[in-house]
Order: C-alpha cells, then sequence, then structure tokens
C-alpha cells in the first residue's frame, strides 16, 4: 500500500446563497496516495472543484477535518494556510493565471522564491523544468500575453512544481485550450506523475480522465464511485473501456 | 523610445545654444565703472592723504594717486596711466581729492573694459566649443545606436532569411527586446514558426487518415459476420419454428414491460402520505439545538457531535427527539444519557434512561401503531408515538432502534449521512 | 441627457469610496480658493468703505503747538494746494508713549484729543464701538482690547517719560490713527482727563491737520511736500505725520501674509486633486472598459458617453465646491477674527458673488478639462476590442527587475515591478509629495524662525533689534556715552537714531542713522551693496528703489531742514517696518543736512540685565536729557506675539491639510491599484503570498516614488524657500529672506511624511485581507 498523503474525515462545503444555504460537498471521506494520478470527474456543478480548493487548502471546509501529511489544515488560519499551500501545494488552474505584468521566468520565481532562499538552483531547477515542458529560452523571457495558451499552461505547470509540492492540484488544465495543446499539457502531467509526483487533477473530459490511475466521480458533493485503472500506458484500449464502462455505471 | 531621447536631446541643445546666442546679441548691461567703489576709494584716498605711504587699497579698482603737480603719489600696480594725459587716453576715470574744501590732487581709476571685453570672448568661445562637443557627441551616439538598432539586425535577418529559403525551419531569429525592429523582426520568427508547424501538421493529417481507413475496414467486418451468420441459422431453421420464436420474443417482451409497469405503480401504491418528510442537507452541529430543545427538563448531558454534514428533515427530527425525551420523562423520569457516535454512514444518537427498561417480549411491539408497553395503564397516550419517529426516520433514509440498555430503555437513531439522492 | 444621467447614476453606485475621496478634495479645495478670494477681493475694499464710512482723512499731520499763527500757515498752506478737497485743523496734544499690548508693551507717537472734539470732527471722526457707564476716563483703538483691558478697568500708559493710570470708559475705531501699524495712535480722553493732562504738560499742545484729498493716490507725495513745506517754514519743529497708502498698507500687512499662504494651500490643494481626479478618471476608463464597449455596442455614441463622466464628475465638483464654498462661509469668522486682531478693522461677513464665481468657474472648469482630457480614449475604444477587454496590443514591455538576476529581496522586487510598470501612479505620488514637501518646509521654516527662535523673523520685519533704547537731548550725549561705556552692565553702545527726510522730487523716507553700521545687531539689514561708510552715501529700500528706477552707485538729492545734499546709493535695505521707505545714513552723512537735537542709542546688555532696572537708573542719572527709554525686548514681544499665534494657526491647518490631502490621495490611487491587481493578488494568494506580504509589497511600491520625491521635493524647497518667502512678502518691501532653514526639522519631517505615507498606504490596502484565492474561481 502506497503512503498516504492527505485524508479527509467527513470533508462538507456549504455556502450561503442567497439566505438559503447550498451544500456543495458532503461528508466525503477520502485518502489519496503518494504517486497516485488522481482524477476527480463529475459533471458541471458537482463541486469537483470545490473538493480541489479544498483538498489543497485554497478553502476552508465548512465541516470536517482535511489531514496533509501531518499537519491538519483545517484547523489553519487563511496565512497560514498560504504559507503551507506554498510549501506543499502546486496549482495548475483553468484559467491559468499567471501574472501579466511578470515575465514567464519571473513568474515561477515569484512562487519559488517564496519558499526557497537560494536564488541559483532555484532559477537551475526553473530551466530544468522549462526544458522538461519544453518551454524555450526564449519563451521564459516573454510576457504570458505574448505566448500561446499551451506555452502558457506549461508554464503553469512548472509554476505549480517549482517547489517541489507533495500534490500537483490541477483545476481542468485544459479546460481553455485546444485539443492539440491540452494533449501536451497531459502528456506534460502525465510525464510528471510517471516521475514519482502525485497528481490531483479536476476535470469533466473523458480523455483527460483517462490519463489517471484513480478515477473518483463526483455527483452532488458526493463520491458516487472510484475506479482503479491502474498504470497509464499509451493508446491501452482496455483502460479505455474500464473507464467507460465506470462512467456508464455513473450515469455519465 | 531612444529617438525621443535623441531628438529630445538635441532639441534640447539647439534651445540653449539658442538661448546663449539670445543672451549675447541682446543689448547687455552697459559696461559702468563701480561708483561706489571709486567713492570709496577717494574718500579712503582723502582720508589717508597726510601720509599717503601708509595707504592700501580697499576695492579691486586699480588706480593711481596724483598731487597738483602730476607727482604719482601711490599706484596699485605699474603699468596703469600716471599723468592726466595717458588716463585720458586710457578712458581712465579722474577724480579730484579734496581735503578741507580745497582740491589737493587727482585720483585716476583705470579703466579695466579691455579685460572685461577678454574675459567675455573666452566665455563665448567656451561655450560655442562645449555647445558643439554636446552635439558632436549626440550625434555620435545616435549614429551608433542606429547601427546597432537598425543595420545589424538587418544583416542578421538576411542570413535568417537564407537559412528559411534553403529549408531550415528549426533555427530561431534571434530577437533583441530593445531592438527598434523587434515587433518587426518576431513576425519573421512567427512566419517561421507557423511554417513548420503547417509542415508538421500536415505530417500528421497524413497519417491519422491512413488508420481511420484500417480501423473502418475491419469494424465494417463484423456486423457483416453476425448478418452472415443468422442468415445460416435461418437457413437451418424451418419455416414453422421461425414464427413460433417470434411469438417467444414478443411475450417475453411483453412480460419486460409488464414488470416495468408493476414497478411503477408499486412506487406509488406506498402509504403514509400524510407524514410529509422532506430531508435535506443539515450541519451536525445543529443535532445539538434539537437535542436541548427536545431535553428540556435538562435531564441529559448532550455530548458534543462530531462535524458531518447529514441528510434529515430538521423538524421531523425534532418531533423524534421530542418524542423520545417525553417518554422517557412519562415512563422512567430518570437522568437520561445521550451517547453520539459515527457508524459507517450513520450518525447513531443513542438515547438512554434508567428506568430498567420494559418486557424483553413488548420490545418488537412499541414501534407498532396504536401499541403501548404494559408498563402504561395508568399514563395517557395513544400510542402512536414511536410509530410515527420509526416512520420519519425511515423516510430520511435512517431508523429508529428500541431495546433494553445496560440501565434502562435505549432508543438508537441513526441519522443518515448526506449522500448522493 | 436622461442617458446620461442613467450611466452617472449607475457609476457613482459603483465607487462610493473613490467619489467620497473625490468630494474632498474638491471641497477642501473649494473651501481653501473660496477663503482665498474673499480674503484678497474683498478685505481691501473693506478698508475703502470704513474709510469713507467715517470720512477719514488721506493725510494726518500731527505738529508742535497750537498757536493761531501756526494754524494759520498751516490752512493757507493747505488750501494753495490743489489737490486738497477739504481739510480740518484741531487743537490736541501729542507725544511718544508706550502702553501694554499682548503681554508686551508697544510704543508709539500716541495723539490726545478730547472725547467731543473726535467725535464731532468731521474728517476723520471716530467711531465709539462699546462704551461704559464711567464717565472719566479714556477710550482706545478697538485693536487694544484685550481680557485685561476691558471697560472700567484701570490702564495705566506712558507718556513720554511719566506714568498716568485712567479708567477704560470705551473702545473705538479710528481708521488712520487706530493703530500701532500707522505710526499716530489716537488716543481719547474724557473732556476732565483732558484738562488734567494739559494741565500736567506731559505732552506738548499740537495741532492736528486731517486733510482730504482729490484723488487719493496723490496722499504719498502730498505729505511729503506738506512737511518739507511746513518745515522750511519751521526748522527743527517736531512734526509727525502718515498718509492712506502706507496705513492701508500697513493695517494689512498680515492680512497679505494670511492670504497669500491661503492662496497658495489653496493652489496646492487644487493641484493635487486635479491630479488624483485625472488619475482616478484614466482608472475607471481602465477598469470600465468591458462596460464602456458594451455600451458603446449597445448604441451608445462616444460624446453620450463622455457627457456620461462628464455628468458625474462635474455634478459633483460643483457640488463638492458649492459645499465646500458654504463650508469657507464657516470658517471665515475665525480667521476674520484673526484678521481683525491685527487690521482693527471691523469686517461684516457678507455673501460675495464673485469669489463664488470664480471658484466654480475654476473648479468646474478645469475638473471639466481633466475629464475630457482623460476619457479620450473612450473616442478610441471600438465596442468587439473593448467587450473582448484587455487584448492587448503585441507589446514588447521591458521585464523590469528580473527576479532571476535581482538582487533584492523577493517582496521588495515584487514591489519594484509594480512601482516600475505604474508610471501613471508614481506621476501622482510624486506631484503629491513635491507639493507636500513644499508646505513641510515651509512650516518647517515658519516654526524654527516665527514660533521657536523669533529673531530671524523679527530681524526681516522690524530691522534692527536691542535690548533697550534710549534717547537723549543733544547736549547731554557726551556724558551719556561716557557714563554708559563705563557701565559694566553695557555689552554694546551705538546710535540708532531714526527721523524723516524726503527724496527730491519723490516721497518722504524714514532716515536711520548710525555712527558705525559695524555695530548694529542685524546685518542682514542691507542685502545688496553695503551699508554707508561714507558723509556722502546712502542705502534705501530696495522696494522703494525699485518703485522709482534707482540703482546702486546712482546719485540721489535728500532735502531736509530746508536744505538739499547729493548722496550715492551704496546700498538697498529691506525693512518692512516703514513698508520700503527706509534710508540709511552715517551720522556724518546727515549732518550734511542738519544736526540732531536728540539721539536715540541702542545699547546691548549684558545677559541677565534686568532692561527695566538699567533704563531706570539712567533716567534717574540724566533726568530730563533724557527723552525716553524704550524696552525692546517688551515693545517686541508684544506685537510678535501676534505673528507667532498667526503663524502658530497656519503651520497647525497647514499640516493638518497635508495629513488629509495625503490621506485622501493615497486612498485613491491604492484603491485604484487594488481594483487593477485584484486578479494578480488573488493569483498571488494562491500560490501562497500572505496577506501580510502582500500589503507590505503594495506599500513598498509606492515609497521608491514618495521617498524620490520626498528627498528631492525636500532639497529644492529647502533651497527655494528663502526666496519664495521673499516673494511673499514683496508686498511689505522684503526683497531677500535669509531665514536659517531647519534641516533637522526637514530630515526628520521627510521621514515622518514618508513613514505616514508607508503605514496610510498599509492601512488603506487592509482590504487586500477580503481577497479570497477562491474569488478566482468566482470567474468559471
Amino acid at each position: 500500500m502506497k503512503e498516504i498523503l492527505l485524508s479527509t474525515e467527513k470533508l462538507s462545503k456549504s455556502f450561503s446563497n442567497g439566505g438559503t444555504m447550498q451544500h456543495v460537498l458532503k461528508n466525503i471521506d477520502l485518502q489519496l496516495r503518494k504517486g497516485d494520478f488522481t482524477v476527480i470527474m463529475g459533471a458541471s456543478g458537482a463541486g469537483k472543484s470545490t473538493l480541489l480548493y479544498a483538498l489543497s487548502g485554497m478553502d476552508t471546509p465548512t465541516l470536517g477535518t482535511i489531514t496533509f501529511g501531518t499537519h491538519e489544515i483545517s484547523a489553519l488560519s487563511q496565512d497560514e494556510l498560504a504559507v503551507f499551500r506554498r510549501e506543499h501545494c502546486g496549482f495548475v488552474f483553468q484559467q491559468i493565471y499567471l501574472i501579466n505584468t511578470m515575465s514567464v521566468m519571473d513568474n515561477v520565481l515569484a512562487a519559488g522564491i517564496l519558499v526557497s532562499k537560494d536564488k541559483k538552483a532555484l532559477v537551475a531547477k526553473a530551466k530544468e523544468l522549462f526544458a522538461a515542458v519544453d518551454i524555450s529560452e526564449a519563451t521564459q523571457k516573454k510576457f504570458p500575453t505574448q505566448i500561446s495558451g499551451g506555452e502558457a499552461q506549461r508554464v503553469g505547470i512548472v509554476r505549480a512544481l517549482i517547489n517541489s509540492p507533495e500534490i500537483l492540484f490541477a483545476d481542468e488544465p485544459t479546460g481553455a485550450l485546444n485539443s492539440k495543446t491540452g494533449l501536451d499539457v497531459l502528456d506534460t502531467l502525465t510525464k510528471f506523475n510517471e516521475q514519482g509526483q502525485s497528481v490531483v487533477m479536476v476535470t469533466h473530459d473523458m480523455r483527460s480522465a483517462r490519463r489517471g490511475n484513480r478515477i473518483l466521480y463526483l455527483k452532488d458533493g458526493v463520491i458516487l464511485g472510484e475506479c482503479d485503472l491502474g498504470t497509464y500506458v499509451h493508446g491501452d484500449s482496455q483502460r479505455h473501456e474500464k473507464l467507460s464502462a465506470f462512467l456508464r455505471d455513473m450515469g455519465w | 523610445m531612444k529617438n525621443r531621447i535623441f531628438f529630445g536631446g538635441m532639441l534640447a541643445v539647439l534651445l540653449i545654444e539658442a538661448a546663449v546666442l539670445i543672451l549675447f546679441a541682446l543689448p547687455g548691461k552697459e559696461n559702468l565703472q563701480d561708483t561706489v567703489a571709486v567713492n570709496e576709494t577717494a574718500q579712503a584716498v582723502q582720508n589717508d592723504w597726510a601720509d599717503l605711504t601708509q595707504h592700501r587699497s580697499r576695492t579691486d579698482l586699480d588706480y593711481v594717486v596724483l598731487d597738483l603737480d602730476g607727482t604719482v603719489l601711490y599706484k596699485t600696480r605699474d603699468g596703469l596711466s600716471e599723468s592726466i594725459n595717458a588716463a585720458i587716453r586710457h578712458r581712465d576715470t579722474t577724480v579730484d581729492i579734496a581735503v578741507g574744501g580745497a582740491t589737493v590732487g587727482k585720483l585716476l581709476v583705470a579703466n579695466n573694459v579691455a579685460q572685461i571685453f577678454q574675459a567675455e570672448k573666452r566665455r563665448v568661445i567656451v561655450a560655442i566649443a562645449l555647445a558643439i562637443l554636446l552635439q558632436g557627441a549626440i550625434c555620435a551616439g545616435y549614429f551608433f545606436y542606429l547601427r546597432r538598432v537598425v543595420i545589424q539586425p538587418f544583416q542578421k535577418l538576411k542570413h535568417f532569411a537564407q537559412r528559411v529559403a534553403g529549408g531550415n525551419l528549426d533555427i530561431p531569429l534571434e530577437m533583441d527586446r530593445k531592438n527598434l525592429f523587434g515587433a518587426f523582426t518576431e513576425s519573421f520568427d512567427m512566419m517561421r514558426a507557423e511554417l513548420k508547424k503547417a509542415r508538421l501538421a500536415e505530417a500528421e493529417a497524413d497519417r491519422s487518415k491512413k488508420e481511420l481507413v484500417a480501423k473502418l475496414s475491419h469494424d465494417i467486418k463484423t456486423p457483416v459476420a453476425s448478418i452472415k451468420a443468422a442468415s445460416e441459422v435461418g437457413a437451418a431453421m424451418a419455416a414453422e419454428e421461425k414464427v413460433r420464436e417470434n411469438y417467444e420474443r414478443i411475450i417475453q417482451k411483453a412480460d419486460q414491460i409488464n414488470t416495468l409497469i408493476t414497478n411503477l405503480f408499486s412506487a406509488t401504491l406506498e402509504e403514509l402520505h400524510e407524514l410529509s418528510v422532506r430531508p435535506t442537507d443539515l450541519k451536525s452541529e445543529e443535532l445539538h439545538t434539537l437535542l436541548k430543545n427536545a431535553d428540556y427538563l435538562h435531564r441529559a448531558v448532550i455530548p458534543p457531535v462530531p462535524d458531518c454534514l447529514l441528510f434529515a428533515d430538521k423538524l421531523r427530527l425534532q418531533q423524534v427527539f421530542d418524542n423520545l425525551f417525553a417518554n422517557s420523562y412519562k415512563y422512567a423520569g430518570t437522568k437520561i444519557t445521550v451517547t453520539v457516535s459515527m457508524e459507517d454512514n450513520y450518525l447513531a444518537i443513542c438515547i438512554e434512561d434508567s428506568g430498567g427498561g420494559i418486557d424483553e417480549a413488548e420490545l418488537p411491539l412499541l414501534k407498532e401503531k396504536f401499541k403501548r408497553g404494559s408498563n402504561t395503564a395508568n399514563i395517557d397516550g395513544a400510542g402512536l408515538g414511536l410509530y410515527i419517529c420509526d416512520a420519519c426516520m425511515e423516510k430520511m433514509g435512517g431508523r429508529l432502534d428500541i431495546e433494553n440498555g445496560a440501565t434502562g430503555l435505549m432508543a438508537t437513531v441513526w441519522i443518515a449521512l448526506s449522500r448522493s439522492i | 441627457m436622461r442617458k446620461c444621467f442613467l450611466i452617472a447614476r449607475s457609476n457613482l453606485r459603483k465607487s462610493k469610496g473613490q467619489t467620497a475621496a473625490i468630494l474632498v478634495l474638491v471641497l477642501l479645495a473649494a473651501l481653501m480658493l473660496n477663503l482665498w478670494l474673499m480674503l484678497s477681493t474683498d478685505y481691501k475694499a473693506n478698508f475703502e468703505r470704513y474709510h469713507d464710512q467715517l470720512n477719514a482723512e488721506h493725510v494726518t499731520l500731527s505738529v508742535d503747538g497750537d498757536s493761531e499763527e501756526l494754524q494759520n500757515s498751516l490752512a493757507q498752506m493747505l488750501q494753495r494746494d490743489s489737490r486738497t478737497a477739504d481739510y480740518r485743523l484741531d487743537s490736541c496734544m501729542h507725544m511718544t508713549g508706550a502702553l501694554p499690548y499682548n503681554g508686551g508693551e508697544m510704543s508709539s507717537w500716541f495723539v490726545f484729543l478730547e472725547k467731543q472734539a473726535a467725535l464731532t470732527r468731521s474728517i476723520g471722526q471716530i467711531e465709539i464701538v462699546e462704551e461704559g457707564a464711567c464717565s472719566s476716563g479714556v477710550y482706545l483703538p478697538m485693536l487694544y482690547k484685550t481680557d485685561d483691558i476691558a471697560i472700567g478697568e484701570p490702564f495705566e500708559i506712558s507718556i513720554g517719560n511719566h506714568k498716568e493710570t485712567y479708567t477704560v470708559c470705551g473702545f473705538f475705531n479710528s481708521v488712520m490713527m487706530g493703530s500701532h501699524n500707522c505710526v499716530l495712535t489716537q488716543i481719547v480722553l474724557t473732556a476732565d482727563k483732558y484738562a488734567a493732562l494739559q494741565a500736567a504738560g506731559y505732552a506738548p499742545q499740537a495741532t492736528l491737520c486731517s486733510v482730504r484729498l482729490n484723488d487719493p493716490s496723490d496722499a504719498l507725495s502730498y505729505e511729503a511736500d506738506m512737511k518739507s513745506a511746513v518745515s522750511e517754514q519751521y526748522p527743527n519743529i517736531t512734526m509727525v505725520s502718515n498718509c492712506y497708502q502706507i496705513v492701508s498698507q500697513s493695517r494689512y500687512i498680515s492680512q497679505m501674509i494670511c492670504s497669500g499662504i491661503v492662496s497658495a494651500m489653496a493652489f496646492f490643494v487644487l493641484l493635487i486633486a486635479l491630479v488624483v481626479i485625472g488619475s482616478n478618471i484614466i482608472n475607471y476608463i481602465q477598469v470600465n472598459l468591458k462596460n464602456l464597449g458594451a455600451l458603446k455596442a449597445v448604441g451608445y455614441t462616444a460624446r453620450q458617453l463622455i457627457g456620461a463622466l462628464l455628468v458625474q464628475f462635474l455634478g459633483l465638483a460643483l457640488l463638492a465646491a458649492i459645499v465646500g464654498v458654504g463650508l469657507s462661509y464657516l470658517v471665515f469668522p475665525t480667521v476674520n477674527g484673526i484678521m481683525i486682531a491685527q487690521t482693527g478693522i471691523p469686517y461684516a461677513m457678507r455673501f460675495l458673488p464673485l469669489p463664488l464665481g470664480i471658484t466654480l468657474a475654476v473648479l468646474g472648469g478645469t475638473v471639466a478639462l481633466a475629464v475630457v482630457l482623460a476619457s479620450r480614449r473612450i473616442r478610441k475604444i471600438e465596442p468587439i476590442v473593448a467587450l473582448r477587454s484587455g487584448i492587448q496590443t503585441h507589446n514588447f514591455k521591458r521585464n523590469h527587475v528580473p527576479l532571476e538576476t535581482a538582487k533584492a529581496p523577493l517582496q521588495l522586487a515584487l514591489a519594484l515591478k509594480t512601482t516600475l510598470s505604474g508610471i501613471k501612479h508614481n506621476v501622482t505620488v510624486c506631484i503629491t509629495m513635491l507639493v507636500l514637501s513644499l508646505v513641510v518646509v515651509f512650516s518647517g521654516l515658519m516654526t524654527e524662525n516665527v514660533i521657536a527662535d523669533m529673531e530671524p523673523f523679527l530681524n526681516l520685519i522690524v530691522g534692527e533689534t536691542a535690548d533697550s533704547c534710549i534717547s537723549v537731548q543733544a547736549d547731554a550725549e557726551d556724558a551719556f556715552l561716557r557714563a554708559a561705556n563705563a557701565d559694566s552692565r553695557v555689552e554694546k553702545i551705538y546710535l540708532y537714531s531714526s527721523l524723516n527726510v524726503s527724496h527730491a522730487g519723490g516721497a518722504e523716507l524714514m532716515a536711520t542713522l548710525c555712527d558705525d553700521f559695524a555695530k548694529v545687531n542685524n546685518q542682514d539689514t542691507v542685502f545688496e551693496g553695503r551699508f554707508p561708510k561714507y558723509d556722502n552715501e546712502i542705502a534705501i529700500a530696495a522696494k522703494y528703489a525699485e518703485e522709482n528706477g534707482l540703482a546702486i552707485g546712482d546719485e540721489i538729492e535728500i532735502t531736509a531742514n530746508g536744505k538739499q545734499e547729493p548722496y550715492l546709493i551704496c546700498g538697498f535695505t529691506q525693512i518692512s517696518n516703514n513698508l520700503g521707505r527706509d534710508c540709511l545714513f552715517t551720522r556724518a552723512g546727515y549732518e550734511r543736512l542738519g544736526t540732531l537735537t536728540s539721539t536715540s542709542y541702542y545699547i546691548n546688555l549684558t545677559s541677565g540685565t534686568d532692561i527695566d532696572a538699567f533704563n531706570l537708573a539712567m533716567k534717574e542719572q540724566f533726568k530730563d536729557s533724557v527723552n525716553t527709554t524704550i524696552n525692546i525686548d517688551t515693545t517686541i514681544s508684544g506685537s510678535a506675539s501676534v505673528y507667532v499665534s498667526l503663524m502658530t494657526i497656519i503651520v497647525i491647518a497647514i499640516l493638518a491639510l497635508s495629513a488629509i490631502i495625503i490621506v485622501f490621495a493615497l486612498y485613491l490611487l491604492v484603491r485604484a491599484m487594488l481594483n487593477n491587481k485584484l486578479r494578480d493578488y488573488g493569483i498571488m494568494k494562491a500560490l501562497g503570498f500572505t496577506t501580510r506580504q502582500l500589503i507590505l509589497q503594495t506599500a513598498a511600491s509606492f515609497m521608491p516614488a514618495t521617498i524620490l520625491s520626498a528627498a528631492v521635493g525636500l532639497t529644492v524647497c529647502a533651497c527655494i524657500i528663502n526666496p519664495l518667502t521673499a516673494l511673499f512678502l514683496r508686498g511689505i518691501g522684503i526683497v531677500k529672506c535669509t531665514f536659517t532653514v531647519p534641516v533637522g526639522f526637514i530630515i526628520i519631517a521627510g521621514i515622518c511624511l514618508v513613514l505616514f505615507a508607508f503605514a496610510t498606504v498599509c492601512l488603506l490596502s487592509l482590504k487586500i485581507r477580503k481577497i479570497a484565492p477562491r474569488a478566482l474561481l468566482a470567474e468559471e
């Protein structure tokens, strides 16, 4: 059994929406293991992103506890969460969210220097990651508005990985991209996962979901089902069928 | 940007030059003799007249003092006019020295216009030289700048174009951000990148087309095979058989429809419509309030409830607790112990009194309609409470267990945790 | 138009905080502007109104003696002059003297009049403002009314060398003789006291000529002509005079200073308000690019959109301006009170349409201009482009402070990035800080030179100060000097006498004589050229020289006692005492024109010496040979305390105003910045930046501009503050200021200013706390 990185207990999240309470997550009991590529699937409004942001300490749960390694992050204050996030979590957003006023390199370094003071090592690491995601030196000096969406998202992945996070959280990383560049981004994520990086990804796209080895299906704030796909091998049609069957069961 | 600096600099230099010119051209201040200094000198000479050997110049004027005979009594330096005539020729200022009302000598203050003129000339020369130098420097700077910014990039661009023409699309054009032609050269590089991309896409499209053809040819084989097999079976069977099988299939489908309809009806036939229970998601912390409300005689210590989201109807749940506590008050009247525990997908709330419980045989009957325990003869009641409670709990997806505990009757309310509906 | 209103209203609702801040800035600007306009336009006019109301004289002359013969010849002289419109001669007594004033004492030339006579004079009559029940006592000019000097209270006055005590019966206003700034100060006695004073003979009998002229602007030369005519006929006669110009100017010195400062403040506040409004509008347009594009797409024209912005900002500005003007009427009585303490002329506040009009026009016009200039961009917005919002053209922005190579810590580097990419903000910050540093330097200067140590200010305003001034008869001079030089208490003694001479063909000048100008305490009096050294030299007031086109090295003719002599101008002086009608002679120089009948000596005493005791001892020793003794210290502290309190109020007001301005300007800037960077801050928070880090980062991003402009501003202002102040004080004859610039104070104030700005930005950007990374999700 792989080491448990993160576990939740009766995790619930509610929003007040014009007086009525809306419960987006309900009693989620979940364990994430090291090295897994966990995919959270579900229809729009199922609470996928809310779950992701709660797991990653971006947002505090209404009820329940989240234990990340040895920290109980559900009990931390906003600022403590921020410090926690920068050290343990990496984020890839659907809207990418690079800071437009900074160059690509600076976008990555701004996140990195927060944690590490060793700038030299950091730059070296950034360059290594950039090379891994196929971002050229020239692009590193450009501004986010000057590069394509696919490039931007790969930069987003580099930024997320610069601090060697325990878990990389990706919220529909291909949502804003066309299918070709989306595939590139997925390949990148898969590659890092193969190197041992734990990844949690939210998606409603089956093609993306296929990359995971553990699929959670979320509906109305509850994990409806779970499917273990085993390790990913490119073009393995069995996986695809297994996933399709699972999703059919779930009423996809 | 650089252009602006250049032109701005040039303009500034030109303006300064123009200003300097105007300044020189303007009728300057008339070069007047400093009357106050002359007066001071004259006064000093008059005061010191008795012994001019002790006289010291108090101003920066150059002058000569003569007596009435033209003898030089004092001079600040050599080379000055030392007679009235020389002074007139040199346009020197001549002042009478009067002591006690009588003129006793002459003060000749040297004319220093020539020196002033020389100094003025030097200033003009320096100013013009500086302006020329500055302009030259700006021009030279601009020339080097232009060279770096325009000529060199174009040379680079030439090599680049040659490479692209030769079919080498992999080497990007190095761009200099500060370069005037940055955007321009970048579009060249974009062109190269696009060309490269187009070439790759073309190759990709070619390959996928081949794949598609291969796959389709395989897929079409399967249905053709089943059609073939069915035709084989059809050929083997007699005509009467075939009709019977068709009938059987129809009966089978009719059975299916029947089942479906049965299911549909069975749902509507459920009774207890009068008790509408509308469970929603409920925060577990609200249970605490419900229990507090129910235990109005404060006979129980309400333990903390673990955080979770429950699936329950708040109103009905209150009703259940009210009932249970009221029963305990009525029949046992002792302290009540409440324990809360989380089990599986339920939150179990265990309410136990110290009344000793009831006959084991009566237990299953308690939840029935209009059934009451044997010890209730003197206490009025309809025997409906627990029945309703049980029904409510079931509607919420939970249940109600009644059993004899260690000290008395123990009711356990199982509330379902929120799940997908 | 209605559509414009609709848009304007929705705009307003969205940005309440910004609207409020702009409102306050405009309000302050309107308040200051209107106050200044009221002070500068109506105050002087008020003097003229009051002058006419009391039918006051244009030239006043008090001449020794009241014989019939003297009066007849005076009358003849006055009648002969065609410039005379009306005149009046009254018997009076006159004498130099002193009375308590503002904790010190003030010395002036007193003109004593009998109450009935004073009230019934057809020219220059007095107006009794307050009157008690007593029938025997003294009436004083309104200016001297204090808590101690009130109706029914005893009051001690020095007349020459004698002291008299009277009961105060009331207070009056007199235009030409109502304050010590007028040279002549009128004291009105009841009939019995007047007779008693006459009998005591402390003050000589005199004739008071009050002349009204056809053209008041002739008063100055008329005064000089008349005095030279009288002295021609009666050489060495004592006479004291003043004229309309001198009085109207001198009574308005403080009002001029105050309104100058208020106007400068108004201008600066207005400047900052406009810069801030301008940058705010630009920011607004940037933030609302999408909405504006949508409106354009729906069919609004650029003209309508700009119209809406105009309605929005102009409406607000005018509203705030009207409220500000209203407030200025509330503040005015306070200012008026301070002014009246200086001018002694009552002023009834009234509504002034002109300042209101100008204020509204200036504020409205400038705000409209700012809006139109800032909103030119709207014309260029293409609806489609705007709808896509922020489609930035392919621009090569510089990557400021690349983190890869930056040596600075992360926070600072990020702050610097923000600073360098927001030039517009920096400009606004710079302008604000530059203006504020001027304000700070000015208040520092005033604190150092007026409030903390009066010396430099006194040197400027009063001219020469020493400890004691003793005036002795010419015949006792030698004995007095011997005694004084032998006295161990005397540190320094020098002749410093003032008397009147005339510039031939020009005005009357107050001449100051000294045996050796190297001895005088205030060596700054002559700021260009040098003091006179020889008997044919003269130093004259720069203001007078400028008015008459005189330069150093020129020769001017001076007349006195019927004699006329040429003098060489060797220097320019600046003494505001006599409003720039001064000249300096050596004693030998004056003696070419006449002899001194009495001489005034200024004496510096060793520290710790009781000045009054010394004066008394000298008076005992020389008895009647001593005309007057003046304790200069107390005299000065009397009149100076008014300036000190005025300056204190101004400095406090200025500093408070600066604080308000800085807060509001920064508020608007911080808001704009937060609006712009909302997304970036959200991302940064998601990446793990804490609120504290972001707040500090925001505050730090303001610091380069703040520190730089504060440093530059303070340095430049420290250098130019003296000439600038001189410019303010030009009206009272100051050409060159030599105030000590308080470097320590300025440095500390600069640091405080920067820290204050930092703290303010930190406080204002607390809003960052509310930015949740979750807000990023809301965009989905």
